[in-house]
């Protein structure tokens, strides 16, 4: 290579012009591949984990109020994410209900977020269920992205800190182990 | 964006529902069903008790009646019967006031939009061929939309609100998503340069390329083949 360039004089001659063209071309198709790279690692990350610092985010509940997540440090928070087609989503949603009602805003607060979704069926979860705690459409799916989820149903509690102290994936089999997650997280003491 | 969850939306317009409110076929069709509806109401009896009282073929019947004429009991008979059945067909047609006809949008007309959607939680699946529940109730979302005289823009928008991005057939020319666009124009000139590039090294090489010009004599296996030749012959 250096002995090509010591014995062309010109740099501007058509080889050189090629040489550049074809180092454009290389770099653009490794920053290409590290573009694929870095969408693929995010891909596998998987879940945001146990001992994490929960996302932030803005939750608009169907009944019109805004819910920032960091108006709620200092307090231990259960966040379910859910929908109103999901099957298994309907075996915790009694639970759910009866374990935010142990504990009082104060201490606990429960927020439900409807994964894609359509209004009028999730409204209609809600009162067959008779949930009572906030619940909220996930617009543009920003808050699941957030949370990176893997489906529905999920939940996360986080501690009044703001890390993350348990992952449920998949639905809750008992008001015990909602509990449970809740208490190891320091809420009801 | 809230606003859109806070508002309240009328429950999703049903298919058969839709069957049997569009019977006149549209707005405008309503309209003249309304209108022929009101033209088939029957008068007010104790006003005008005969259709066609006054001048009328009954109207001098009746006149004739009154007036003590011999109509007979069967031919009383036969006019009660007839402005009974004739009070029954226009009650028939006159079932409940008409109200106005809402443009109910065809499976078509829905299916149109759906199929430049996809389904939010299934994998590329257009939504309009999406056999799941949730994918039915987006459709009849969608329905409900047209109802309310939305647009095909205003419909996806709405769903990109809701759902991000996916459910786009083509992802919004935006950030990172220009190279969905740019990368297959650009790819496919670089490889016709490419290709044109690597075809005029070929012929250059083939014109500059020495015929090799060395004699048949000069091959030790022609050389064999002509004294076995000449030997046999």
């Amino acid at each position: 290579m250096e002995s090509m360039t010591e014995t062309t004089p010109q740099p501007s001659s058509p080889r050189g012009g090629r040489r550049w063209g074809t180092a454009a071309v290389w770099v653009a198709v490794l920053g290409l591949l590290t573009l694929v790279g870095f969408g693929l690692i995010r891909r596998q990350q998987g879940p945001v984990g146990v001992g994490s610092r929960m996302p932030e985010f803005t939750l608009t509940t169907f009944d019109g109020e805004t819910i920032a997540s960091r108006d709620l440090q200092g307090k231990v928070l259960l966040v379910n994410f859910w929908a109103s087609w999901c099957i298994p989503c309907e075996q915790e949603a009694a639970e759910l209900e009866q374990a935010s009602q142990l504990y009082s805003d104060d201490e606990v607060v429960f927020l439900g977020v409807d994964y894609v979704d359509t209004e009028t069926e999730a409204r209609a979860y809600l009162a067959r269920f008779g949930i009572t705690y906030a619940n909220g459409p996930d617009l543009g799916t920003r808050i699941s992205q957030a949370f990176r989820i893997r489906g529905v149903p999920e939940s996360y509690v986080v501690g009044p800190d703001g890390i993350i102290t348990s992952v449920k994936i998949g639905p809750y089999v008992s008001l015990q182990e909602i509990v449970d997650s809740i208490e190891a997280a320091g809420g009801g003491d | 964006m809230a606003g859109l969850h806070t508002n309240s939306h009328p429950e999703p317009l049903l298919l058969h529902e839709a069957k049997l409110r569009g019977w006149s076929g549209g707005a405008g069709g309503g309209d003249e069903v309304s209108e022929g509806v009101r033209g088939f109401r029957p008068p007010p009896l104790q006003e005008n008790p005969s259709p066609l009282s006054g001048d009328g073929r009954w109207g001098k019947r009746d006149a004739w009646r009154r007036r003590g004429g011999q109509g007979g009991e069967g031919g009383t008979r036969g006019a009660g019967l007839l402005a009974l059945v004739t009070v029954g067909l226009m009650l028939a047609f006159s079932t409940g006031r008409a109200s106005a006809q809402e443009p109910t949008p065809s499976d078509d007309e829905v299916n149109a939009i759906a199929r430049e959607l996809y389904c939010p939680v299934c994998e590329n699946v257009p939504l309009d061929v999406c056999p799941t529940q949730a994918c039915a109730q987006w459709r009849a979302t969608i329905r409900e939309k047209l109802v309310l005289g939305w647009t095909e823009p205003q419909i996806q928008d709405y769903f990109v609100a809701q759902y991000g991005d996916r459910v786009l057939a083509a992802p919004p020319p935006r950030g990172l998503n220009w190279l969905v666009y740019l990368l297959p124009p650009v790819a496919l000139v670089a490889a016709g340069l490419l290709l044109w590039q690597t075809m005029r090294r070929w012929r250059r090489a083939a014109e500059q390329a020495p015929i090799p010009a060395a004699p048949l004599e000069a091959d030790p296996y022609v050389r064999r083949l002509e004294e076995e030749l000449k030997r046999r012959g």
